[in-house]
């Protein structure tokens, strides 16, 4: 049950490329956010393969901080 | 062996280098940005720790304005073929490697013209009014060496780049001999592209080079494929770095580079570019004092000088000099035409080639007092043959 409740938690911030999901991943450690890596699992928040990032709270916060820092988001699940 | 053929590629590698292609062969051989498992995911940190790297070296705005390549040919190519189109003009300058003057070459055929301004060395003035002078209506792009790999004579890159967008032309510089030898900001330059070998003055390994784009909508690739990104789409993807990376890259090579760059970084450019012009100047003044030597490179002077330098031992071939250095006394040159046609019509040496003897941080006073007195004594019996 626990280990379902975290994972219902978790939310992925769906980006374009590899690069960018590390880009991504540091500019979120310049505010305090940390973020995990892993590949996108739904193909259509791709088109295809890409990677996003997985963040147990702070969500919202860093979508705004990487639409500021011009990071092209696809997906927010 | 005293190694001073560091224009053609730098040896030795700083340790870390070494250190940093082995480890990523034993313990990181995962496929960077294509699978999402745990040792995938550190290759491809390392290679962003590379790319981030190279960002800040030249002050790139963007992580991913940084494009790896496998050397600087690579890297010119991909701007020179994926940006002039039919009847469009090229201005280059007549110090270019075979790397720019044969895709130029190459272009013709496709209704690509290019167009020869004469370097003048020492002159910043008149080198600037020589492009002035080459451009035509239909020339979109300057493509210009930063320093010329066979007389090291440094071309004045922020003025022909500030000259260039005058009349809306993008600007490509080639920094293979300048790239960790001389202080290369982009966006204090304001270039458009730029090429560099990772395994040269940025002390990388073999097979590795970079290219810089300032804003990629105008670029055509070079190569299409697979870039581990929106595989659904057949269109090759408009992102960079994904536009001008296709297929797996050489992690281990980009590892290294990473190492080759922090070793640059920590010494700083200012004192490896002293100590080589510090080398360069002493070269420069032992062989000007042969008899029979003849010197292609101009007296050194910071400004105007990358640290190498050209010569030949009269009555005798460039690669004859070099063999004897070689054979006889275990020192390291290049000889010949080295891949630049150009510059050599300009000298006069097309027939004969010159002996080029290139500088890095990691030679000291006793290897140029070596290499001058190898030249003393090959220049003497030479000279006395004749008698």
């Amino acid at each position: 049950m626990n280990n379902e409740v975290k994972y219902m938690t978790k939310q992925f911030i769906s980006v374009s490329s590899i690069t960018y999901a590390m880009k991504a991943k540091s500019i979120l450690r310049n505010y305090g956010i940390y973020a995990d890596i892993v590949k996108t699992s739904k193909i259509s928040d791709s088109k295809g393969c890409g990677y996003s990032l997985v963040l147990l709270k702070n969500a919202d916060k860093a979508v705004s901080i990487l639409k500021e820092n011009n990071i092209n988001i696809l997906a927010v699940n | 062996m005293i190694y001073l053929d560091n224009a053609a590629t730098t040896f030795p590698k700083p340790r870390a280098v070494y250190g940093a292609v082995n480890s990523a062969i034993q313990n990181y051989g995962a496929n960077p940005g294509r699978s999402g498992h745990k040792m995938s995911l550190k290759a491809a940190e390392l290679v962003y720790n590379c790319r981030e790297a190279a960002a800040n070296f030249y002050n790139a705005p963007n992580v991913e304005n940084i494009i790896f390549t496998p050397n600087c040919t690579y890297a010119l190519n991909t701007v020179i073929m994926g940006f002039l189109k039919p009847g469009d003009n090229a201005v280059v300058s007549n110090v270019e490697h075979n790397s720019v003057l044969r895709p130029l070459e190459f272009l013709k055929s496709r209704e690509v013209s290019y167009t020869v301004a004469d370097v003048v060395h020492g002159d910043f003035d008149a080198t600037v009014d020589n492009f002035r002078n080459a451009i035509n209506q239909n020339t979109r792009l300057f493509v210009i060496t930063h320093a010329s790999n066979v007389t090291g004579t440094i071309l004045p890159v922020g003025r022909l780049t500030a000259l260039a967008h005058q009349y809306g032309i993008k600007v490509l510089i080639d920094t293979a001999q300048t790239s960790g030898v001389l202080p290369i900001d982009v966006q204090e330059l304001n270039v458009d592209f730029l090429a560099a070998p990772g395994h040269k003055g940025l002390m990388g390994p073999m097979g590795t080079g970079i290219l810089y784009i300032k804003e990629p909508e105008s670029l055509s690739p070079l190569v299409c494929g697979g870039t581990g990104s929106s595989s659904l789409d057949l269109k090759q993807p408009d992102t960079l770095p994904d536009r001008f990376e296709s297929g797996t890259c050489n992690l281990p090579g980009i590892c290294g580079l990473k190492k080759g760059i922090d070793f640059v970084n920590s010494v700083s450019i200012k004192k490896i570019h002293n100590h080589e012009y510090s080398l360069l100047v002493s070269l420069y003044d032992k062989l000007s004092r042969i008899n029979g030597v003849v010197l292609y490179t101009p007296k050194p002077s910071a400004e105007y000088n990358a640290p190498l330098i050209s010569f030949n031992v009269t009555g005798k071939s460039s690669e004859e000099t070099a063999e004897i250095l070689n054979r006889r006394y275990s020192i390291a040159v290049r000889a010949g035409l080295h891949c630049a046609p150009l510059t050599h019509k300009m000298l006069g040496t097309e027939e004969t080639g010159a002996v080029r003897a290139s500088m890095s941080y990691f030679n000291n006073n006793n290897d140029i007092a070596a290499l001058a007195n190898a030249i003393k004594n090959i220049s003497y019996f030479e000279n006395k043959k004749f008698k």
